[in-house]
C-alpha cells in the first residue's frame, strides 16, 4: 500500500472525527424537562439508578444497602448503585459529572443547595401535590423551593445547637444556660482558664466559620438574602454583630480559632477542653463510639443559641435534601426511589443510622432514635430551627468564598467593615450573573 | 562505513549514454519528507489531540460565559476583565511566586548537596539514595496525610512535639494564615529534593574526571573546583530542574487540595487551586478557561526569564 501524504490526512481527519462524534454522543438521549411521574406503576420499573449521597458514610452505609435499596430493588427489580462523596467535595462532584454527562439520577445535597442547582437547570420538578401528602412541616420545606416549585424533599436534618459539661458549669455556680448573647458571653469568660476553654464554637461541629457566622447571623437578627434571594443582607448590622462578638470572645481568649481536633480525634468539648460546644445531632454517633459517657443521662446539657436581639432562641438547620436530576434517563424509577426513602419506615432507618433527625416526627417508634438525646432536643425546637444557609440562586458561588472571607476577618487579616465589604461585593457579583 | 543514501555521481567525462538513471534531488527529497511525515504522526497526532485541542478550546472558551450546564456565550474580553480585579486570582498567583522563590531554590541547594554526597563512595549510598528520593515517588495524597498528622495543632502532631522539647508552641501551622503557606512550602521542599537530587547525581557523573585532576594538579581546593568545574559542569541540569520546578509548582494542586484546601483565609490559595474553584465550584468555566491561559501566558515568561537568568541548555 503506498502512503500519500493526502491518505495520512484523510486517515487522521476520520480518526478525528470518529473520536468527536463518539465524544458528542457520550451524553446520550435526555429530555431535562420531562416532568417526573410520581405515580408511575412499579410494575412497569426496570433498569438501574444512582445515588450521589454525602451521608451514610462507616457504619452507616449497611442499613442503607441492605434495609433501605434492598427491599426496593427485590420490590420494582431496579438496582440502585451508591456514589458517596464527602461533603466538601460534593458540589464538585455534581459539578464534574454534568461535565462528563455521568450525572446520578438522584442526588443528595445539602441547605441552600436547592435553589442554585434548581436555577441551574439540574434538579427536576417535584409536584407539589406529592409533597402536601407527605404533612412535613413548613419550617423544613422553605429550603426545598425556588420559584414557588419544589426541587427537593428533606430526608434527614442536621440541627444544631449548644451543649455544655454541667459539671464544669456546678463548678462555677452557674445553675441556667444562658438566655442572651451576653449571658453566654459571660459565661464562656467565666468557664476560661485552667486549660480548658469556655466556648468551642469553630471547630468541629461549627462545620465552618461561615456556618459559625450564619448561626451567629441568625441569632442577631439577620439573614443572608432578601425573601426573593436578588439582594443581600448578610452584611447588615447583624451580621457586623456576629462577627464583633466571635471577635471579642477570642480576644477575651474564650473562644480559641486555633483550637482543633486532628481528624478522627475526639473534639475539644469531647476531651473536655472546652466547657460549651456548637453540638450537632451528627455527633451523637461519635460520641457514641468515642466517648460513650457523653451519652449518659444528663452527662451534657443542651439549649439554644441564645437571642441577640430580642426574639427567640434559634437552632441552626442542616440537612441532606433529596433531588431527582433532570437530566435522569431513568425519572419513573430515580421518582419512584425517592418516594421509598420518604416513607416513614425507611425515613426511620436512615435516620437511626446517621444519627440525624428525621424530617417529620410521624416515622415508626424507632430505639436509636428516642435514645439518642440530640436528635430529640432538636426534634423538641423544631420551630426554631430558623436559621439556615442559602436562599438565592447564587448561593453556591457565595458558599465557596464565604468561608475564606469570614476567615480573614477572624484570622485579623481583614477588619469588620471591610469584611462586610467583601461579603456584599461577592454577594453582588454572584446575584449579577444569576 | 558510509551510509549515505545518495548515489554516487558518474564521473563528469563518461558517456551520456552509460550514465546510470539518477533518481531527481525532488523525489527523494518527496519521498524523504513523506516517510519524516508518517514517521512523526503518531506524536503529532497525540500533541494535536490531548494538547493542541485543548489549548484552542481553553481560549475559545475564555472568551465566553459558560456554566457547564447551559451552552457558552460570547462574552467579549469580560473574563480577563474580572481577572484584573480578581485580587484572589493574583494572590494565588502571589502565593505560587512565593513558594517558588522560596522552595525551589533551597530544595534544589539541598538536592545538590545531597547528591555531591551521594555521589561519593560512602557506605550505604543506595539506602541513602532511596531515602532521598522516596517522597518524590510517594503519591501526594499520602504525603499530604502524613504531614497533616505532623502538623496537627494540638502536642499530639509532631512538629509540636519536637518543638515543645525546645519550649516552643504547640503552633496551629496549617490554620494560622502567618504560617500555613511557610507550612506547604516545607512540605515542597521535602517532595521536591528526591527528583533533583536524582538528576544532579546523573549530570556529576557526567562530569569528566580529568577536569578535577587538572585542577589538582593547579592547586585547586574543593571550594574552587565546585565553584569553576562543578556548578558550570551543571548549568544544563540546573536548567532543566529550574524549568521543571517552576512548571510543576504552578501546577500544584493536589497538596493543597487536601493539606489545606487553599485555607486558612485564603493563605495557601495557589493558582490552578483557584481555576479549580472558579470552574468546579463556581460554574464560571469561561472564567476559569481565561486564568488558565493567564498561567500558561506566566509559565512561558517564567521559561524565558529562566533561560535568561541561568544560560540555556548549552552549558557554556
Amino acid at each position: 500500500m503506498q502512503i500519500s501524504r493526502r491518505s495520512v490526512l484523510a486517515a487522521s481527519a476520520a480518526a478525528a472525527t470518529g473520536i468527536g462524534a463518539a465524544a458528542c454522543g457520550a451524553g446520550g438521549e435526555m429530555d431535562p424537562e420531562e416532568p417526573v411521574d410520581l405515580e408511575a406503576d412499579e410494575s412497569t420499573l426496570s433498569g438501574a439508578i444512582s445515588l450521589l449521597t454525602p451521608d451514610f458514610v462507616g457504619d452507616a452505609r449497611a442499613p442503607l444497602d441492605e434495609e433501605i435499596i434492598a427491599p426496593f430493588t427485590e420490590r420494582t427489580g431496579v438496582s440502585v448503585s451508591v456514589d458517596q462523596v464527602d461533603w466538601n467535595k460534593l458540589n464538585e462532584k455534581i459539578s464534574t459529572g454534568i461535565a462528563g454527562g455521568i450525572i446520578a439520577d438522584l442526588i443528595m445535597t445539602g441547605v441552600g443547595w436547592t435553589q442554585p442547582f434548581a436555577e441551574k437547570g439540574i434538579f427536576a420538578e417535584i409536584p407539589a401535590d406529592f409533597i402536601e401528602s407527605l404533612g412535613f412541616d413548613e419550617s423544613v420545606l422553605v429550603s426545598t423551593r425556588f420559584e414557588g416549585k419544589y426541587y427537593s424533599l428533606p430526608q434527614a436534618l442536621d440541627l444544631r445547637f449548644l451543649g455544655y459539661h454541667p459539671e464544669a458549669f456546678a463548678a462555677k455556680g452557674i445553675e441556667e444556660p444562658p438566655a442572651t448573647m451576653d449571658e453566654l458571653a459571660e459565661i464562656a469568660l467565666e468557664l476560661t482558664g485552667d486549660g480548658m476553654v469556655g466556648l468551642d464554637y469553630l471547630s468541629g461541629s461549627a462545620g465552618s466559620a461561615r456556618q459559625a457566622f450564619v448561626f451567629l447571623l441568625y441569632a442577631f437578627g439577620g439573614r443572608m438574602f432578601s425573601e426573593d434571594g436578588m439582594t443581600p443582607m448578610l452584611h447588615e448590622e447583624p451580621g457586623r454583630l456576629a462577627l464583633q462578638w466571635m471577635l471579642d470572645r477570642m480576644a477575651e481568649g474564650s473562644i480559641n480559632y486555633d483550637l482543633r481536633a486532628a481528624e478522627g480525634q475526639p473534639s475539644p468539648f469531647q476531651q473536655k477542653k472546652a466547657a460549651m460546644s456548637l453540638v450537632a445531632t451528627g455527633n451523637w454517633v461519635t460520641w457514641s463510639q468515642m466517648s460513650p459517657e457523653l451519652c449518659e443521662d444528663g452527662a451534657v446539657g443542651l439549649f439554644l443559641m441564645p437571642p441577640g436581639a430580642g426574639g427567640d432562641p434559634v437552632m441552626f438547620q442542616g440537612g441532606t435534601f433529596i433531588s431527582i436530576s433532570s437530566l435522569s434517563k431513568n425519572k419513573d424509577a430515580a421518582g419512584a426511589f425517592m418516594k421509598h426513602m420518604l416513607d416513614p419506615e425507611y425515613l426511620g432507618i436512615g435516620n437511626s443510622a446517621m444519627g440525624k433527625v428525621p424530617p417529620t416526627p410521624d416515622i415508626p417508634p424507632d430505639e436509636e432514635i428516642e435514645s439518642n438525646a440530640l436528635t430529640q432536643f432538636g426534634l423538641e425546637n423544631l420551630p426554631y430551627a430558623g436559621a439556615t444557609e442559602g436562599g438565592s440562586a447564587a448561593y453556591m458561588e457565595v458558599r465557596t468564598n464565604l468561608d475564606g472571607i469570614v476567615e480573614s476577618c477572624l484570622t485579623g487579616k481583614s477588619s469588620v467593615p471591610a469584611t462586610l465589604e467583601d461579603m456584599k461585593a461577592l454577594c453582588d457579583g454572584a446575584i449579577s450573573r444569576i | 562505513m558510509s551510509t549515505s543514501t545518495h548515489p554516487t555521481p558518474p564521473p563528469a567525462d563518461a558517456p551520456a549514454a552509460h550514465r546510470a538513471p539518477v533518481p531527481r534531488r525532488s523525489t527523494v527529497r518527496a519521498a524523504e519528507k513523506r516517510w519524516g511525515l508518517l514517521l512523526a504522526a503518531p506524536a503529532t497526532l497525540h500533541t494535536l489531540l490531548w494538547i493542541g485541542v485543548p489549548i484552542v478550546v481553553a481560549i475559545v472558551l475564555s472568551f465566553t460565559a459558560y456554566d457547564i450546564i447551559h451552552p457558552p456565550e460570547f462574552a467579549g474580553l469580560e473574563n480577563y476583565a474580572t481577572i484584573f480585579t480578581d485580587g484572589l486570582f493574583w494572590r494565588s498567583v502571589w502565593h505560587n511566586v512565593l513558594i517558588a522563590a522560596i522552595g525551589i531554590p533551597i530544595s534544589m541547594l539541598l538536592a545538590l548537596v545531597f547528591a555531591t554526597l551521594l555521589n561519593r563512595a560512602l557506605p550505604g549510598r543506595g539506602v541513602f539514595r532511596v531515602m532521598v528520593f522516596l517522597p518524590h515517588i510517594t503519591a501526594t495524597v499520602a504525603v499530604a496525610m502524613i504531614w497533616l498528622w505532623i502538623y496537627n495543632p494540638s502536642e499530639n502532631g509532631l512538629m509540636n512535639i519536637i518543638l515543645g522539647v525546645i519550649g516552643i508552641g504547640p503552633l496551629p501551622f496549617l490554620t494560622d494564615p502567618d504560617l500555613a503557606l511557610g507550612a506547604v512550602i516545607l512540605v515542597t521542599i521535602w517532595q521536591g529534593i528526591g527528583l533533583k537530587m536524582l538528576i544532579y547525581l546523573a549530570a556529576l557523573q557526567g562530569v569528566d574526571g580529568q577536569l578535577y585532576e587538572a585542577a589538582d594538579i593547579d592547586g585547586a581546593n574543593f571550594v574552587q573546583k565546585f565553584h569553576r568545574i562543578t556548578v558550570p559542569m551543571l548549568r544544563p541540569a540546573t536548567f532543566f530542574i529550574l524549568i521543571t520546578s517552576l512548571i510543576a509548582n504552578f501546577q500544584t494542586f493536589d497538596l493543597i487540595y487536601i493539606l489545606t484546601e487553599g485555607g486558612p483565609a485564603n493563605s495557601t490559595s495557589v493558582v490552578t487551586y483557584r481555576i479549580y474553584q472558579t470552574a468546579f465550584q463556581e460554574f464560571r468555566v469561561g472564567l476559569a478557561n481565561a486564568q488558565s491561559v493567564i498561567l500558561l501566558l506566566i509559565l512561558i515568561v517564567l521559561a524565558f526569564l529562566s533561560r535568561r537568568i541561568v544560560g540555556g541548555t548549552d552549558g557554556d
